[in-house]
Protein backbone atom coordinates (compact mmCIF):
# COMPACT_ATOMS: atom_id res chain seq x y z
CA UNK A 1 0.00 0.00 0.00
CA UNK A 2 2.74 2.49 0.85
CA UNK A 3 4.35 1.53 -2.40
CA UNK A 4 1.38 2.11 -4.54
CA UNK A 5 1.31 5.41 -2.62
CA UNK A 6 4.80 6.39 -3.64
CA UNK A 7 3.83 5.70 -7.17
CA UNK A 8 0.41 7.64 -7.48
CA UNK A 9 2.11 10.67 -5.87
CA UNK A 10 4.93 11.27 -8.90
CA UNK A 11 2.21 10.17 -11.40
CA UNK A 12 -0.21 13.04 -10.15
CA UNK A 13 2.75 15.49 -9.81
CA UNK A 14 3.96 14.52 -13.33
CA UNK A 15 2.35 16.23 -15.92
CA UNK A 16 1.33 13.95 -18.88
CA UNK A 17 1.21 16.22 -21.42
CA UNK A 18 3.20 16.47 -25.23
CA UNK A 19 4.80 20.07 -24.33
CA UNK A 20 5.42 22.19 -26.16
CA UNK A 21 7.33 25.80 -25.53
CA UNK A 22 5.23 28.07 -23.22
CA UNK A 23 5.19 31.72 -24.02
CA UNK A 24 7.18 31.06 -27.42
CA UNK A 25 6.56 32.21 -31.29
CA UNK A 26 9.28 31.74 -33.72
CA UNK A 27 8.99 32.55 -37.58
CA UNK A 28 10.08 30.91 -40.46
CA UNK A 29 11.21 32.57 -43.99
CA UNK A 30 13.35 30.61 -46.89
CA UNK A 31 12.66 30.75 -51.01
CA UNK A 32 12.43 27.49 -52.67
CA UNK A 33 14.02 26.60 -56.04
CA UNK A 34 13.52 23.52 -58.00
CA UNK A 35 16.81 21.86 -59.32
CA UNK A 36 17.01 23.92 -62.25
CA UNK A 37 16.66 27.13 -60.39
CA UNK A 38 13.81 27.78 -60.87
CA UNK A 39 11.34 29.04 -58.13
CA UNK A 40 8.80 26.12 -56.90
CA UNK A 41 5.56 27.44 -57.17
CA UNK A 42 2.47 26.84 -54.60
CA UNK A 43 4.72 24.22 -52.91
CA UNK A 44 3.35 23.41 -49.69
CA UNK A 45 5.66 23.80 -46.77
CA UNK A 46 5.52 22.66 -42.94
CA UNK A 47 7.95 22.29 -40.33
CA UNK A 48 7.82 19.91 -37.82
CA UNK A 49 9.87 18.31 -35.01
CA UNK A 50 10.12 15.18 -33.47
CA UNK A 51 7.52 14.12 -30.56
CA UNK A 52 9.92 12.13 -28.52
CA UNK A 53 9.08 10.42 -25.63
CA UNK A 54 10.01 11.65 -22.15
CA UNK A 55 10.98 9.10 -19.49
CA UNK A 56 11.17 9.25 -15.83
CA UNK A 57 11.85 6.72 -13.08
CA UNK A 58 10.59 5.65 -10.28
CA UNK A 59 12.01 2.74 -7.96
CA UNK A 60 15.06 2.27 -10.79
CA UNK A 61 12.17 1.59 -13.52
CA UNK A 62 11.68 3.74 -16.31
CA UNK A 63 7.92 4.78 -17.25
CA UNK A 64 7.45 6.71 -20.23
CA UNK A 65 5.86 10.44 -19.74
CA UNK A 66 3.95 10.75 -22.68
CA UNK A 67 1.67 8.22 -24.87
CA UNK A 68 3.53 6.99 -28.29
CA UNK A 69 3.54 10.16 -30.46
CA UNK A 70 0.93 9.51 -33.69
CA UNK A 71 3.15 12.16 -35.56
CA UNK A 72 5.11 14.87 -35.21
CA UNK A 73 4.38 18.26 -33.67
CA UNK A 74 3.61 20.23 -36.73
CA UNK A 75 5.10 23.55 -35.60
CA UNK A 76 3.87 26.32 -38.63
CA UNK A 77 3.08 25.47 -42.49
CA UNK A 78 2.63 28.09 -45.51
CA UNK A 79 2.63 27.84 -49.10
CA UNK A 80 5.61 29.78 -51.26
CA UNK A 81 4.41 32.39 -53.72
CA UNK A 82 5.64 33.13 -57.14
CA UNK A 83 9.42 33.36 -56.10
CA UNK A 84 9.49 30.10 -54.42
CA UNK A 85 9.11 32.19 -51.38
CA UNK A 86 7.23 31.37 -47.53
CA UNK A 87 7.49 32.77 -44.32
CA UNK A 88 5.16 31.89 -41.34
CA UNK A 89 4.61 32.54 -37.58
CA UNK A 90 5.75 29.23 -35.74
CA UNK A 91 4.96 27.68 -32.67
CA UNK A 92 8.41 26.56 -30.82
CA UNK A 93 10.03 23.33 -28.98
CA UNK A 94 13.30 23.02 -27.87
CA UNK A 95 14.46 20.31 -29.48
CA UNK A 96 17.63 18.98 -31.36
CA UNK A 97 16.52 18.30 -34.90
CA UNK A 98 13.76 20.29 -37.01
CA UNK A 99 12.46 19.07 -40.49
CA UNK A 100 11.41 21.31 -43.02
CA UNK A 101 8.68 19.07 -45.33
CA UNK A 102 8.77 20.46 -48.66
CA UNK A 103 5.63 19.27 -50.98
CA UNK A 104 5.77 20.13 -54.41
CA UNK A 105 2.25 20.40 -57.01
CA UNK A 106 4.10 17.99 -59.00
CA UNK A 107 4.49 15.87 -56.58
CA UNK A 108 8.54 16.24 -55.82
CA UNK A 109 9.31 16.41 -52.28
CA UNK A 110 12.37 17.11 -50.01
CA UNK A 111 12.72 16.51 -46.01
CA UNK A 112 15.60 19.21 -44.62
CA UNK A 113 16.53 18.71 -41.35
CA UNK A 114 17.63 22.16 -39.25
CA UNK A 115 19.99 21.86 -36.20
CA UNK A 116 18.96 23.39 -33.57
CA UNK A 117 21.63 26.17 -33.73
CA UNK A 118 19.91 27.39 -37.30
CA UNK A 119 17.41 28.96 -34.91
CA UNK A 120 18.67 32.60 -34.22
CA UNK A 121 18.81 34.04 -30.69
CA UNK A 122 15.55 35.26 -31.64
CA UNK A 123 13.67 32.71 -32.67
CA UNK A 124 14.06 33.23 -36.59
CA UNK A 125 14.81 30.13 -38.86
CA UNK A 126 15.66 32.71 -41.41
CA UNK A 127 17.34 29.75 -44.58
CA UNK A 128 17.98 32.19 -47.44
CA UNK A 129 17.49 29.51 -50.32
CA UNK A 130 16.42 25.06 -50.32
CA UNK A 131 17.12 23.66 -53.81
CA UNK A 132 14.79 20.92 -54.41
CA UNK A 133 16.80 17.29 -55.09
CA UNK A 134 15.15 14.56 -57.29
CA UNK A 135 15.92 11.09 -57.39
CA UNK A 136 17.85 9.97 -60.02
CA UNK A 137 19.01 6.30 -60.58
CA UNK A 138 22.99 6.17 -61.13
CA UNK A 139 25.20 3.48 -62.86
CA UNK A 140 28.84 3.80 -61.50
CA UNK A 141 30.83 0.75 -63.41
CA UNK A 142 34.16 -0.40 -62.79
CA UNK A 143 36.01 -1.58 -66.78
CA UNK A 144 39.27 -3.56 -66.70
CA UNK A 145 41.15 -1.74 -69.46
CA UNK A 146 44.71 -2.71 -68.44
CA UNK A 147 44.06 -6.27 -67.96
CA UNK A 148 45.39 -6.18 -64.67
CA UNK A 149 44.67 -8.72 -61.97
CA UNK A 150 44.72 -6.83 -59.11
CA UNK A 151 41.84 -6.85 -56.78
CA UNK A 152 40.61 -3.13 -55.21
CA UNK A 153 39.02 -2.42 -52.46
CA UNK A 154 36.08 0.46 -53.70
CA UNK A 155 34.15 3.05 -51.22
CA UNK A 156 31.21 5.07 -52.93
CA UNK A 157 29.54 7.46 -50.94
CA UNK A 158 26.83 9.46 -52.15
CA UNK A 159 23.90 11.16 -51.03
CA UNK A 160 21.26 8.20 -50.59
CA UNK A 161 17.22 9.13 -50.55
CA UNK A 162 16.98 7.71 -47.16
CA UNK A 163 19.00 10.41 -45.59
CA UNK A 164 18.32 13.69 -44.80
CA UNK A 165 20.07 16.97 -45.78
CA UNK A 166 20.55 18.70 -43.10
CA UNK A 167 21.13 22.79 -42.67
CA UNK A 168 23.22 23.72 -39.85
CA UNK A 169 25.68 26.79 -39.56
CA UNK A 170 24.11 28.36 -42.23
CA UNK A 171 25.03 25.76 -44.77
CA UNK A 172 23.68 22.17 -45.90
CA UNK A 173 25.25 18.81 -45.24
CA UNK A 174 24.94 15.34 -45.59
CA UNK A 175 23.09 14.33 -42.43
CA UNK A 176 25.68 12.73 -40.08
CA UNK A 177 24.21 10.13 -39.28
CA UNK A 178 23.67 8.75 -42.95
CA UNK A 179 27.47 9.08 -43.58
CA UNK A 180 28.53 5.49 -42.84
CA UNK A 181 24.54 3.61 -43.72
CA UNK A 182 24.48 5.21 -47.17
CA UNK A 183 28.55 3.94 -48.05
CA UNK A 184 28.84 0.75 -50.43
CA UNK A 185 32.40 -0.68 -49.68
CA UNK A 186 32.63 -3.84 -51.92
CA UNK A 187 35.90 -5.53 -54.10
CA UNK A 188 36.50 -5.23 -57.37
CA UNK A 189 37.90 -7.61 -60.16
CA UNK A 190 37.30 -10.28 -58.64
CA UNK A 191 35.68 -11.95 -61.02
CA UNK A 192 34.83 -10.70 -64.77
CA UNK A 193 31.64 -9.14 -63.93
CA UNK A 194 31.42 -7.62 -60.38
CA UNK A 195 32.42 -3.89 -61.52
CA UNK A 196 28.97 -2.60 -61.67
CA UNK A 197 27.16 -0.86 -59.09
CA UNK A 198 23.01 0.62 -59.39
CA UNK A 199 22.02 2.45 -56.72
CA UNK A 200 19.26 5.93 -56.37
CA UNK A 201 20.77 8.75 -54.92
CA UNK A 202 19.09 12.86 -54.84
CA UNK A 203 20.60 15.25 -57.54
CA UNK A 204 22.33 17.71 -57.58
CA UNK A 205 24.36 16.02 -55.61
CA UNK A 206 28.25 14.37 -55.66
CA UNK A 207 29.37 11.02 -55.64
CA UNK A 208 32.47 10.22 -53.83
CA UNK A 209 34.47 7.14 -55.41
CA UNK A 210 37.82 5.70 -53.53
CA UNK A 211 39.54 2.95 -54.79
CA UNK A 212 42.37 1.28 -53.59
CA UNK A 213 44.68 -1.73 -54.55
CA UNK A 214 46.11 -4.11 -52.34
CA UNK A 215 49.66 -2.27 -52.29
CA UNK A 216 47.84 0.75 -50.34
CA UNK A 217 47.63 3.04 -54.12
CA UNK A 218 44.48 5.04 -53.42
CA UNK A 219 42.55 7.35 -56.16
CA UNK A 220 39.84 9.30 -55.23
CA UNK A 221 37.33 10.81 -57.89
CA UNK A 222 33.88 13.09 -57.87
CA UNK A 223 30.70 12.62 -59.86
CA UNK A 224 28.63 15.18 -59.92
CA UNK A 225 24.58 13.55 -60.52
CA UNK A 226 22.83 16.48 -62.35
CA UNK A 227 20.12 14.28 -64.44
CA UNK A 228 17.16 11.46 -63.35
CA UNK A 229 20.01 9.13 -65.33
CA UNK A 230 23.43 9.00 -64.96
CA UNK A 231 25.79 6.34 -66.24
CA UNK A 232 29.71 6.70 -65.02
CA UNK A 233 32.61 4.85 -66.17
CA UNK A 234 35.50 4.52 -64.24
CA UNK A 235 38.56 2.75 -66.63
CA UNK A 236 41.68 0.94 -64.43
CA UNK B 1 -15.44 50.69 -33.79
CA UNK B 2 -12.68 48.67 -31.13
CA UNK B 3 -11.13 52.03 -29.46
CA UNK B 4 -15.05 53.60 -29.46
CA UNK B 5 -15.98 50.44 -27.55
CA UNK B 6 -13.44 50.56 -25.01
CA UNK B 7 -14.00 54.58 -24.52
CA UNK B 8 -17.31 53.77 -23.85
CA UNK B 9 -17.41 51.27 -21.29
CA UNK B 10 -14.54 53.03 -19.82
CA UNK B 11 -16.81 56.54 -19.73
CA UNK B 12 -19.68 54.51 -18.20
CA UNK B 13 -17.70 52.89 -15.37
CA UNK B 14 -16.62 56.68 -14.44
CA UNK B 15 -20.08 58.01 -15.10
CA UNK B 16 -21.82 55.22 -13.01
CA UNK B 17 -19.45 55.79 -10.40
CA UNK B 18 -19.94 59.51 -10.55
CA UNK B 19 -23.28 59.66 -10.57
CA UNK B 20 -23.80 56.66 -7.69
CA UNK B 21 -21.38 58.53 -5.50
CA UNK B 22 -23.28 61.55 -6.12
CA UNK B 23 -26.54 60.21 -5.53
CA UNK B 24 -24.96 58.72 -2.30
CA UNK B 25 -24.43 62.00 -0.45
CA UNK B 26 -27.40 64.38 -2.41
CA UNK B 27 -30.59 62.50 -1.67
CA UNK B 28 -31.85 60.19 1.01
CA UNK B 29 -32.33 56.89 0.09
CA UNK B 30 -35.41 55.78 -1.77
CA UNK B 31 -35.07 51.84 -1.08
CA UNK B 32 -35.95 49.81 1.78
CA UNK B 33 -33.56 46.67 1.21
CA UNK B 34 -30.70 46.69 3.39
CA UNK B 35 -27.02 47.28 1.88
CA UNK B 36 -25.05 44.42 0.80
CA UNK B 37 -21.91 43.30 2.81
CA UNK B 38 -21.26 40.16 0.80
CA UNK B 39 -21.73 38.58 -2.53
CA UNK B 40 -21.05 35.57 -5.02
CA UNK B 41 -21.93 35.49 -8.43
CA UNK B 42 -21.84 32.90 -10.67
CA UNK B 43 -22.32 33.17 -14.83
CA UNK B 44 -22.35 32.52 -18.05
CA UNK B 45 -20.42 34.74 -20.36
CA UNK B 46 -19.91 35.12 -23.79
CA UNK B 47 -15.93 36.13 -24.97
CA UNK B 48 -15.21 38.11 -27.99
CA UNK B 49 -11.57 38.33 -29.44
CA UNK B 50 -11.34 42.03 -30.54
CA UNK B 51 -8.15 43.77 -31.72
CA UNK B 52 -5.51 43.86 -34.11
CA UNK B 53 -3.35 41.54 -32.35
CA UNK B 54 -3.16 37.38 -32.45
CA UNK B 55 -5.84 37.22 -30.19
CA UNK B 56 -8.60 39.45 -31.90
CA UNK B 57 -7.34 38.05 -35.33
CA UNK B 58 -6.53 34.37 -34.76
CA UNK B 59 -9.57 33.43 -32.10
CA UNK B 60 -13.64 32.75 -32.77
CA UNK B 61 -16.14 33.98 -30.52
CA UNK B 62 -15.89 32.23 -26.79
CA UNK B 63 -18.23 31.08 -24.20
CA UNK B 64 -16.81 30.86 -21.09
CA UNK B 65 -18.11 30.57 -17.17
CA UNK B 66 -16.69 32.44 -13.47
CA UNK B 67 -17.35 32.56 -10.07
CA UNK B 68 -16.64 35.72 -8.32
CA UNK B 69 -17.04 36.84 -4.48
CA UNK B 70 -16.92 40.50 -3.22
CA UNK B 71 -16.87 42.56 0.10
CA UNK B 72 -18.20 45.67 0.86
CA UNK B 73 -15.09 46.90 2.61
CA UNK B 74 -16.30 50.93 3.07
CA UNK B 75 -20.20 51.71 2.47
CA UNK B 76 -20.52 51.15 -0.97
CA UNK B 77 -17.34 50.14 -2.37
CA UNK B 78 -16.05 46.15 -2.55
CA UNK B 79 -12.94 44.28 -3.25
CA UNK B 80 -13.35 40.90 -4.35
CA UNK B 81 -11.83 38.22 -6.31
CA UNK B 82 -12.69 36.26 -9.43
CA UNK B 83 -11.79 33.23 -11.35
CA UNK B 84 -13.02 32.56 -15.00
CA UNK B 85 -12.68 30.08 -17.51
CA UNK B 86 -13.12 30.75 -21.30
CA UNK B 87 -12.93 28.39 -24.41
CA UNK B 88 -12.39 29.51 -27.96
CA UNK B 89 -11.37 27.52 -30.66
CA UNK B 90 -8.92 29.27 -33.55
CA UNK B 91 -9.79 30.58 -36.64
CA UNK B 92 -6.70 31.71 -38.62
CA UNK B 93 -3.53 29.52 -37.60
CA UNK B 94 -1.79 32.08 -40.30
CA UNK B 95 -1.75 34.38 -37.05
CA UNK B 96 -2.36 32.99 -34.24
CA UNK B 97 -0.10 29.60 -34.28
CA UNK B 98 -0.11 26.19 -35.32
CA UNK B 99 -3.06 24.89 -32.93
CA UNK B 100 -6.95 24.76 -32.92
CA UNK B 101 -8.44 25.72 -29.53
CA UNK B 102 -7.76 27.40 -26.70
CA UNK B 103 -8.81 27.67 -23.05
CA UNK B 104 -8.59 31.14 -21.18
CA UNK B 105 -8.14 31.05 -17.42
CA UNK B 106 -8.40 34.31 -15.66
CA UNK B 107 -7.62 35.07 -11.95
CA UNK B 108 -7.61 38.66 -10.47
CA UNK B 109 -8.88 40.53 -7.91
CA UNK B 110 -11.28 44.17 -8.33
CA UNK B 111 -12.01 46.95 -6.55
CA UNK B 112 -15.51 48.69 -7.73
CA UNK B 113 -18.85 50.49 -6.47
CA UNK B 114 -22.48 49.33 -5.88
CA UNK B 115 -25.26 51.77 -5.98
CA UNK B 116 -28.59 50.62 -5.69
CA UNK B 117 -30.83 52.46 -7.88
CA UNK B 118 -33.70 51.16 -5.74
CA UNK B 119 -35.36 47.90 -4.32
CA UNK B 120 -35.13 45.99 -7.65
CA UNK B 121 -32.28 47.52 -9.56
CA UNK B 122 -28.61 47.84 -8.62
CA UNK B 123 -26.07 48.84 -10.92
CA UNK B 124 -22.40 47.56 -10.22
CA UNK B 125 -18.68 48.76 -11.70
CA UNK B 126 -15.46 47.79 -10.98
CA UNK B 127 -11.79 47.59 -12.22
CA UNK B 128 -9.63 44.30 -12.00
CA UNK B 129 -6.10 43.37 -12.03
CA UNK B 130 -4.51 39.72 -12.12
CA UNK B 131 -2.97 36.36 -13.87
CA UNK B 132 -4.40 35.22 -17.34
CA UNK B 133 -3.20 32.41 -19.31
CA UNK B 134 -4.06 30.65 -21.98
CA UNK B 135 -4.16 27.04 -22.57
CA UNK B 136 -3.96 25.95 -26.23
CA UNK B 137 -4.06 22.49 -27.38
CA UNK B 138 -3.21 21.30 -30.62
CA UNK B 139 -5.42 18.51 -32.79
CA UNK B 140 -3.96 15.02 -32.91
CA UNK B 141 -3.29 16.08 -36.88
CA UNK B 142 -1.34 18.66 -35.98
CA UNK B 143 0.47 16.59 -33.10
CA UNK B 144 -1.39 16.71 -29.93
CA UNK B 145 0.83 19.56 -29.06
CA UNK B 146 0.08 21.67 -25.75
CA UNK B 147 1.25 24.93 -24.37
CA UNK B 148 0.86 28.20 -22.59
CA UNK B 149 0.42 31.95 -23.25
CA UNK B 150 0.55 33.39 -19.90
CA UNK B 151 -0.17 37.45 -19.32
CA UNK B 152 -1.66 39.79 -16.79
CA UNK B 153 -4.86 40.81 -17.01
CA UNK B 154 -6.26 44.54 -16.70
CA UNK B 155 -10.17 44.29 -16.55
CA UNK B 156 -13.29 46.88 -16.24
CA UNK B 157 -16.38 44.87 -15.36
CA UNK B 158 -19.73 46.65 -15.27
CA UNK B 159 -23.09 44.98 -14.34
CA UNK B 160 -26.82 46.11 -13.81
CA UNK B 161 -28.42 43.84 -11.48
CA UNK B 162 -32.36 42.78 -10.84
CA UNK B 163 -33.06 41.75 -7.99
CA UNK B 164 -35.45 38.59 -7.60
CA UNK B 165 -35.29 38.86 -3.14
CA UNK B 166 -33.48 40.62 -1.04
CA UNK B 167 -30.86 37.33 -1.17
CA UNK B 168 -30.90 36.71 -5.26
CA UNK B 169 -30.80 38.74 -8.36
CA UNK B 170 -29.83 38.35 -11.64
CA UNK B 171 -27.52 40.47 -13.75
CA UNK B 172 -26.13 41.86 -17.18
CA UNK B 173 -22.86 41.92 -17.05
CA UNK B 174 -20.87 43.81 -19.81
CA UNK B 175 -16.96 43.89 -19.14
CA UNK B 176 -13.68 44.54 -21.37
CA UNK B 177 -10.42 42.93 -20.84
CA UNK B 178 -6.95 44.26 -21.84
CA UNK B 179 -3.89 41.30 -21.67
CA UNK B 180 -0.34 42.01 -21.68
CA UNK B 181 1.41 38.53 -22.57
CA UNK B 182 4.71 37.38 -21.50
CA UNK B 183 5.10 35.77 -25.55
CA UNK B 184 8.56 36.19 -26.51
CA UNK B 185 8.24 36.41 -30.57
CA UNK B 186 10.29 36.80 -33.67
CA UNK B 187 11.26 40.24 -34.56
CA UNK B 188 9.56 39.72 -37.86
CA UNK B 189 5.72 39.25 -36.06
CA UNK B 190 6.20 42.95 -34.69
CA UNK B 191 4.22 43.63 -31.32
CA UNK B 192 1.56 41.29 -32.39
CA UNK B 193 1.80 38.74 -29.56
CA UNK B 194 2.20 41.68 -27.10
CA UNK B 195 -1.60 41.83 -26.55
CA UNK B 196 -4.91 40.27 -26.05
CA UNK B 197 -8.19 42.17 -25.90
CA UNK B 198 -11.65 40.98 -25.20
CA UNK B 199 -15.16 42.24 -24.49
CA UNK B 200 -17.67 40.38 -22.77
CA UNK B 201 -21.16 39.97 -22.00
CA UNK B 202 -22.30 37.89 -18.74
CA UNK B 203 -25.51 36.65 -17.73
CA UNK B 204 -25.71 35.50 -14.03
CA UNK B 205 -26.99 34.88 -10.84
CA UNK B 206 -26.01 36.83 -8.00
CA UNK B 207 -26.21 35.74 -3.83
CA UNK B 208 -26.24 38.45 -1.42
CA UNK B 209 -25.65 38.98 2.07
CA UNK B 210 -27.16 42.09 3.60
CA UNK B 211 -26.45 44.23 6.34
CA UNK B 212 -29.92 43.53 8.35
CA UNK B 213 -28.58 45.58 11.77
CA UNK B 214 -30.09 49.19 10.14
CA UNK B 215 -33.38 47.57 9.00
CA UNK B 216 -36.17 50.18 10.23
CA UNK B 217 -38.19 48.54 12.89
CA UNK B 218 -41.10 51.48 13.36
CA UNK B 219 -43.56 49.18 11.08
CA UNK B 220 -42.69 45.82 12.41
CA UNK B 221 -45.58 43.90 14.25
CA UNK B 222 -43.83 41.54 15.52
CA UNK B 223 -43.08 41.62 19.15
CA UNK B 224 -40.61 39.31 19.39
CA UNK B 225 -38.48 41.30 16.58
CA UNK B 226 -39.26 44.23 18.56
CA UNK B 227 -37.76 42.94 21.89
CA UNK B 228 -34.57 41.13 20.52
CA UNK B 229 -34.16 44.10 18.84
CA UNK B 230 -34.47 46.52 21.98
CA UNK B 231 -31.97 44.40 24.38
CA UNK B 232 -28.32 44.51 24.32
CA UNK B 233 -26.79 42.22 21.93
CA UNK B 234 -23.87 41.15 23.89
CA UNK B 235 -26.67 39.90 26.40
CA UNK B 236 -28.23 37.78 23.39
CA UNK B 237 -26.99 34.28 23.15
CA UNK B 238 -25.69 32.74 19.70
CA UNK B 239 -29.43 31.17 19.01
CA UNK B 240 -31.20 34.69 19.78
CA UNK B 241 -28.82 36.24 17.39
CA UNK B 242 -29.92 34.06 14.48
CA UNK B 243 -33.41 34.41 15.49
CA UNK B 244 -32.53 38.32 15.31
CA UNK B 245 -31.01 37.81 12.40
CA UNK B 246 -34.10 36.21 10.38
CA UNK B 247 -36.30 38.11 11.58
CA UNK B 248 -34.74 41.28 10.43
CA UNK B 249 -34.62 39.33 7.16
CA UNK B 250 -37.92 38.53 7.07
CA UNK B 251 -39.14 41.88 8.14
CA UNK B 252 -37.15 43.84 5.57
CA UNK B 253 -39.13 41.14 2.91
CA UNK B 254 -41.81 42.36 4.77
CA UNK B 255 -41.14 45.77 4.09
CA UNK B 256 -39.91 45.31 0.89
CA UNK B 257 -43.30 43.51 -0.54
CA UNK B 258 -45.65 46.68 1.40
CA UNK B 259 -43.10 48.82 -0.83
CA UNK B 260 -44.00 47.01 -3.97
CA UNK B 261 -47.76 47.29 -3.62
CA UNK B 262 -48.30 50.23 -2.50
CA UNK B 263 -46.09 52.11 -5.59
Amino acid sequence: MKKLLFLLLPILLISCEARLDDDKRAFFKTRIVDSSGLPLVNASVEVTTYRSYDFFSINGQNLTKTSEPDRDFLLGKGTTDENGAVSFTMLFDTAYRYYVHIKGVDDSSKILAVASDSFNQDLTLDIPSITMTDMANVELEFINTSGTTTVYDVTINYFAIYCDELYENNSFVRDENCEFEDEIIDLVNQTTDDGLFEFRAFYPSVIDVNYRDAAGNEVNEQFTINNPTERYEINY
Amino acid sequence: MRLITRKILIIATVLSGYYSYSQENTTEKSHSLPDRVFAVDFYLQRALPSGDNFIGNGLSDGTGYGIRMQFDIYKNIYVGGALSQDFFSVKNTDVIGEFNRATKFNAYLFLGYDYQLNDDWNITADLGYGYSQNKNRQSTEQGGGKFRDTGNVFRITTSIEYNLSSATSIYLSPSYESISYNINSAPALGDTFDKGKFINLALGIRFNVRDYRNVPLKDADNQELIDLQNRDRDDLSISEKRKLYFLKKKEARRLRRERRRSK
